[in-house]
């Protein structure tokens, strides 16, 4: 018998929404429970890895996990060109230039706008198109505060409820891009394991559909 | 002294320096060096036997002759470096268009058939997680032959070439430049064949079924199998094809019968690179997540360096298929 089908799980926040569709059926995942990141589905022949969002397009690419669950803007800051046959309609957001509410002007004059955020790539591009130059920030999270903190005059990130946003002092200046959450799939695992990928993907679409 | 000398390499390198190896890089010693050696041995020694000379190509080129052969993805993976003279040069990033450029000029109008092979080490920087940025690539081409023949004989050769270096399983998987849309085209065409296509080759279901839907009712069902991507060697999909079919069906006929060997026609699959002009293959091992190897139809590569003649020809990365840096 072959080794159970591998899918790269993002534990950030789709993982809930995520659970909930995987719990239904036909599949019936349970829950994830305790700390182990590699998950068995006994009966199932599947195999879930807990990972943080951004490292699911690097196991699905190298070949680690035959599929996996990713944001949009995940697969473009990673430049992830995988092929994704689904797309969930939950989990969508909408990637934002955020600035401080008291700012009258976003960009400041006689110099580069500092950019906090956690997607380098996205963010220079956006700057590249708007031929503006922009000093930008990384970092790993919480990247509402930089602008409070002065580390930074503005912020890209996900806009979800703008809860967040508006907790910190921010709003929102342009929306750069729409995310919704794909699932991705190895080109190896298609020419390794064809039939059961589409199996899997056909069951998935239906609990989608459903 | 010898503190003095400590210092120094700390103070101008930083300690960490000395053992960090750059994102992709990989050293091989002692037996894991002979085992590599041992495989590349026997990738020669076959080429060889089946007529095919060496050539050898310079690690770091003038940039300009190769941007025209580059995708954007492709040129943003190359490492490149200003000479003494203001010249850009580019290290070694792919041995195809090398070799063209340098075996172009030096080949005599409407000569004969040239086997030709090659092997060392490329550079493709630009990857997030740094995978695969050095690895040892060895492959062979055939120029002068616009055939079918020469299309399966380089397969057959690479196959051959992994067997050789010790792989155990082929997943290969055939297709040509321009099939998916030779094969939507009597459906579809314009702008929803162009986004028909797109969706095809990203593999997104609903999409494709939407779009399908648009052209015609009982489209989803051809497009699907595309997407589906293993179509037999009898589909009436594959009539569709022109001078390409001859090159695809003899192709899976030739290795469906080889131990170890799966083959699927699949069209969504992309060119393993931009400068493929027509019929294209990828192999995948057992394990990992990208080709081992790859190879396919350039015919008009030869003719941008002055020596214009059909040509096909297969690479494959050592490190896929014996281990190391995937």
């Amino acid at each position: 018998m072959s080794a159970p089908l591998t899918v790269a799980f993002p534990k950030g926040r789709i993982a809930a929404p995520l659970a909930r569709l995987l719990a239904g059926k036909p599949l019936e995942i349970p829950p994830f429970s305790g700390r182990g990141l590699v998950v068995d589905v006994s009966g199932k022949r599947l195999r879930f890895l807990v990972l943080k969002d951004f490292d699911v397009p690097t196991y699905v690419r190298r070949g680690a996990a035959e599929l996996g669950i990713a944001g949009s803007d995940v697969l473009a800051e990673t430049e992830c060109d995988l092929p994704r046959p689904l797309e969930f309609p939950f989990g969508r957001c909408r990637f934002s230039l955020l600035a401080p509410a008291s700012l009258e002007n976003p960009f400041p004059e006689g110099r580069a706008v500092r950019v906090a955020t956690k997607y380098v790539r996205l963010t220079r591009d956006y700057f590249d198109r708007r031929g503006m130059a922009a000093d930008i920030v990384p970092l790993a999270g919480s990247v509402e505060i930089a602008p409070q903190m002065k580390l930074a005059d503005l912020v890209t990130d996900l806009v979800d409820t703008g809860e967040t946003m508006r907790a910190n002092g921010l709003v929102e200046v342009e929306k750069i891009r729409d995310v919704s959450p794909h699932l991705i799939v190895s080109r190896a695992a298609l020419a390794r394991r064809r039939r059961e990928v589409f199996g899997l993907l056909e069951i998935l679409e239906g609990m989608i559909a459903s | 002294m010898k503190r003095r000398r400590a210092e120094g390499v700390e103070s101008r390198r930083g300690p960490a320096l000395i053992h960090r190896l750059p994102a992709g890089a990989a050293a091989y010693v002692f037996e894991e060096a002979a085992r590599r050696r041992r495989a590349e041995d026997r990738i020669v020694q076959g080429l060889r036997a089946a007529g095919y000379r060496e050539a050898i190509v310079p690690s770091a080129d003038y940039l300009a002759p190769y941007l025209t052969h580059l995708s954007a993805r492709e040129e943003r993976e190359l490492y490149r470096f200003v000479d003494r003279h203001g010249d850009t040069l580019a290290l070694r990033a792919d041995f195809t268009i090398a070799l063209a450029r340098h075996l172009a000029p030096r080949l005599a109008p409407g000569s004969s058939l040239e086997r030709v092979f090659y092997r060392g080490e490329v550079l493709r920087g630009g990857s997030r997680d740094g995978a695969g940025a050095e690895f040892y690539q060895i492959g062979a081409e055939l120029l002068g032959d616009p055939s079918a023949a020469a299309d399966v004989e380089v397969v057959e050769r690479c196959l051959e070439a992994l067997e050789a270096a010790g792989a155990r399983g082929a997943h290969v998987v055939l297709s040509a430049v321009g099939a998916l849309e030779e094969m939507l085209a009597p459906d579809a065409s314009g702008e929803p064949a162009r986004r028909l296509a797109d969706a095809i080759r990203e593999r997104r279901l609903s999409d494709t079924d939407r779009i399908a839907r648009e052209v015609s009712a009982g489209f989803g069902q051809r497009v699907r199998r595309l997407l589906e991507g293993d179509l037999p060697p009898g589909d009436p999909l594959l009539d569709r094809l022109g001078a390409g079919r001859e090159s695809l069906v003899r192709a899976a006929g030739a290795l469906s019968g080889r131990r170890g060997c799966r083959v699927a026609l699949d069209v969504a699959e992309p060119p393993p690179r931009s400068y493929y002009t027509g019929f294209f293959f990828s192999v995948y091992g057992e394990s990992g997540g990208e080709p081992v190897a790859g190879g396919g139809r350039y015919d008009d590569l030869y003719g941008a360096f002055g020596g214009p003649r059909p040509a096909v020809g297969f690479a494959l990365g050592l490190e896929g298929v014996v281990g190391g840096s995937a």
